[in-house]
């Protein structure tokens, strides 16, 4: 008797059927891995920004005067999650220049503040920018250190802030959920929590995006504070 | 008579083979899954050294009789929305020079912080997380008022 040649149906649905088990598995092993690399490299992103914005912020504030240091408190709400979050302003002395021997009282040699650096998060939407920008001070040359009086809202605009001299505006950070700032007078500190928000995959949720968070708190003290508590 | 070596697998051959497959992928979603938790532990690290720096920054802005010794627990953001990471900490002050303290007192604050993920998205197990805690320490000179 000959044998039959080729392969019956049954064959063919159970060979089919074992290819599909065998790239699903397959599938589901890379789905998960590039999940997961997506998800690992959004996580040290997002704390390498966060890492970054502290360095530039803390860097400024100790080179300041706690005298000089003014913040405005602002909140926003947003719809999806329903969440009020704080975007608040910052403000203070800086010099635009460490170099030149103009730039210290002859003296004391205290710094002859000649601006003032705002650092602020916008309002626009639930990824608010974190913007450090250098402004001018209206006031002549001098050493004793002051909040800026005339600091408002208009101040904490970006982009076309039209108080921003030598172009002096840096992007510090696009995902920017709350940026709050408080002033502890009693041992002259600033303190700052920083939350930023970044949307990445997440393994094993399907096709529902995972949201990254990163939330920093700091203090930072001005040390070109005279007198000192 | 000869036997003839019959060509092709049994279903049980493919069965087995199945099984093995799938434990294999089993344990690469597995290897995943720790990978993320593995990272979701250097966010909280991150965190939890900003965070203790933070408590040693204000307690040396403090006199000693307000540094509090008690346990503070905190919680902050550290990795995905569906979890937020409790932190606990605990200031211990140890006077390095007792008895010697003409000009003022010398103090080594030690400070240890530790933390716990918690909410859907976080490890159900401490198994095989490695420590969870840091501890960090400042020296400050507390000068008399005299």
């Amino acid at each position: 008797m000959k044998q039959p040649r080729g392969f019956s149906v049954l064959e063919l649905v159970l060979a089919m059927a074992s290819l599909a088990m065998l790239f699903l598995l397959l599938f589901t092993i890379f789905r998960v891995g590039s999940a997961s690399y997506r998800l690992n490299l959004n996580r040290v992103g997002l704390q390498s920004e966060a890492r970054r914005l502290q360095a530039s912020l803390q860097k400024d504030l100790r080179e300041t005067s706690y005298r000089s240091v003014s913040h405005r408190k602002r909140q926003i709400t947003l719809n999806d999650p329903s969440l009020s979050v704080a975007r608040d302003g910052l403000c203070f002395n800086a010099l635009r220049s460490q170099n030149g021997v103009n730039l210290y009282e002859a003296q004391t040699g205290l710094p002859l503040w000649n601006s003032y650096l705002v650092y602020f998060a916008t309002t626009d939407g639930a990824a608010g920018k974190l913007i450090r920008a250098r402004v001018a001070d209206p006031s002549p040359l001098n050493s004793l250190p002051e909040p800026l009086a005339a600091f408002s809202d208009a101040y904490l605009t970006y982009p076309g802030n039209s108080y921003v001299v030598q172009k002096d505006v840096k992007l510090l950070s696009t995902q920017v959920l709350s940026f709050s700032v408080e002033l502890k007078d009693a041992d002259q500190r600033v303190h700052t929590v920083v939350h930023l928000r970044q949307r990445s995959g997440a393994i094993g949720t399907g096709s529902r995006q995972g949201l990254e968070n990163l939330e920093l708190l700091f203090s930072t003290r001005p040390l070109n504070t005279w007198p000192k508590f | 008579m000869t036997l003839r070596p019959r060509a092709g697998v049994t279903m049980a051959e493919i069965v087995v083979a199945f099984a093995i497959i799938a434990f294999l992928t089993l344990a690469l979603v597995h290897f995943f899954l720790r990978l993320s938790l593995g990272s979701a532990k250097g966010a909280d690290q991150t965190v939890a050294f900003e965070y203790g720096e933070h408590l040693l920054d204000v307690a040396v802005g403090q006199s000693p009789a307000q540094w509090n010794t008690d346990e503070v627990v905190y919680a902050l953001d550290s990795h995905d929305s569906s979890s937020q990471t409790t932190y606990y900490s605990r200031l211990s002050p140890l006077l390095l020079n007792p008895g010697d303290n003409a000009m003022g007192d010398l103090y080594r604050l030690d400070l240890e912080v530790w933390w716990w993920p918690q909410g859907s998205g976080a490890a159900s197990t401490r198994s095989g997380m490695g420590r969870l805690s840091l501890r960090q320490h400042r020296s400050v000179f507390v000068e008399n008022q005299k």
